[in-house]
């Protein structure tokens, strides 16, 4: 009797793990980001460090980006909504190709006030979930700065590459 | 009663789930089917998928023509049993010339990681790496054009079938010339840190 009961616990822990597709857990998000950014016109060639918290479903994940930026000799920090979205999966979805969007607008700067600064972002990402909590990913990503002074506004375009850790509890 | 005396399938299954006694230890078979997959996974061609392949690499280059910053290259191919052939976009920060001394260059061209030799699960490969580039864009419209190869050995490691990273070295050969006639070659060595995924 001891016995059927035991195979009958394994067999109902296993269960849901074979039921279930999906390979990573959903929930809590957070993400650890550096972007390197290369200037293609009017944009500073600085890498950026991004911490993302936010929340995490199946196949798309929002939150929201805290950015930090050193342009010597200060230092800046933005905030903004970001998004992924699971374009496609490998059939055990344990790796994936993502696509990513987001808006950042600068809040402080060292040096003092400057003018406001709206960076869109959006790029494309592959990831690999290590284990259903945790996972690593590279990709390229593409910036828009839009600087506004007063009545005019200057654009600034940048690329470069971006690797993230990415947790969900 | 041994389990193996009962034909039809469900009735086995419930009769070992329920009775696991049923289920006597044949060390013969056993060792038949340990050896059959030991065999099979070592005479695999591959440990890793095969299919599309999307990737990302971060490179470090020293004496080349002004890397200052990280290049980002940015690849989508196919990857087979022993090669990944791709297409590759690369964007890079170079000195161009004393008017204008960096920009920013983008280049496409085509990628090769052939792989040389590999553990006994082939989930750890050495790969012999080359590429070659030409400028499709540069941010100051300085250069009338810039040749890139690069060649060099790495080590990949398959996380799972379908992802794997990689850590190489390579050397570098740069031709560049401006639009005042100026050219000039340069050879370099950098490092990279590979990302990649099969679908």
């Amino acid at each position: 009797m001891m016995r059927v009961l035991v195979i009958g616990v394994v067999v109902a822990l296993a269960a849901p793990s074979h039921a279930d597709p999906e390979s990573h857990a959903t929930g809590a998000w957070l993400e650890l980001a550096i972007d390197s950014n290369l200037s293609i016109g009017g944009i500073d060639d600085v890498p950026s460090h991004r911490l993302v918290i936010g929340a995490q479903t199946e196949s798309v994940a929002v939150g929201v980006a805290l950015g930090f930026l050193y342009i010597t000799p200060a230092w800046r920090f933005d905030i903004g909504p970001t998004a992924r979205l699971t374009l496609a999966a490998t059939p055990e979805h344990d790796t994936e190709l993502v696509g990513e969007g987001g808006l950042l607008v600068s809040t402080f700067s060292s040096d003092g006030p400057t003018n406001r600064l709206y960076t869109f972002q959006a790029g494309l990402e592959v990831r690999h979930w290590l284990d259903r909590h945790l996972a690593i990913g590279g990709g390229i990503l593409g910036h828009v700065e839009v600087q506004s002074t007063g009545t005019d506004s200057a654009i600034g375009v940048g690329a470069g590459g971006a690797f993230r850790v990415t947790g969900v509890f | 009663m041994h389990a193996e005396s009962v034909s039809d399938s469900d009735a086995r299954g419930r009769l070992l789930l329920e009775m696991p006694d049923c289920s006597h230890f044949d060390p013969v078979s056993f060792a038949k089917l340990k050896a059959s997959w030991l065999t099979e996974a070592i005479d695999s061609p591959r440990y890793h998928r095969t299919g599309v392949a999307f990737g990302v690499e971060l490179e470090l280059a020293e004496g080349a023509s002004g890397v200052a910053l990280p290049a980002t290259h940015v690849f989508v191919g196919s990857q087979g049993t022993t090669a990944l052939l791709g297409l590759a976009l690369d964007l890079e920060r170079v000195s161009v010339g004393a008017m204008a001394p960096t920009a920013t260059i983008a280049s496409v061209g085509p990628s090769l990681d052939l792989t040389l030799a590999h553990s006994e699960t082939r989930r750890s490969e050495l790969l012999l790496d080359i590429a070659a580039s030409y400028r499709i864009f540069d941010q100051t419209g300085a250069l009338d054009h810039r040749i890139t190869g690069r060649i060099g050995p790495s080590f990949r490691y398959w996380l799972s079938p379908s992802f794997a990273a990689a850590i190489g070295a390579n050397v570098r050969y740069d031709v560049l010339a401006d639009t005042g006639g100026n050219s000039r070659t340069t050879v370099a060595v950098g490092s990279a840190l590979d990302l990649v995924g099969v679908f």
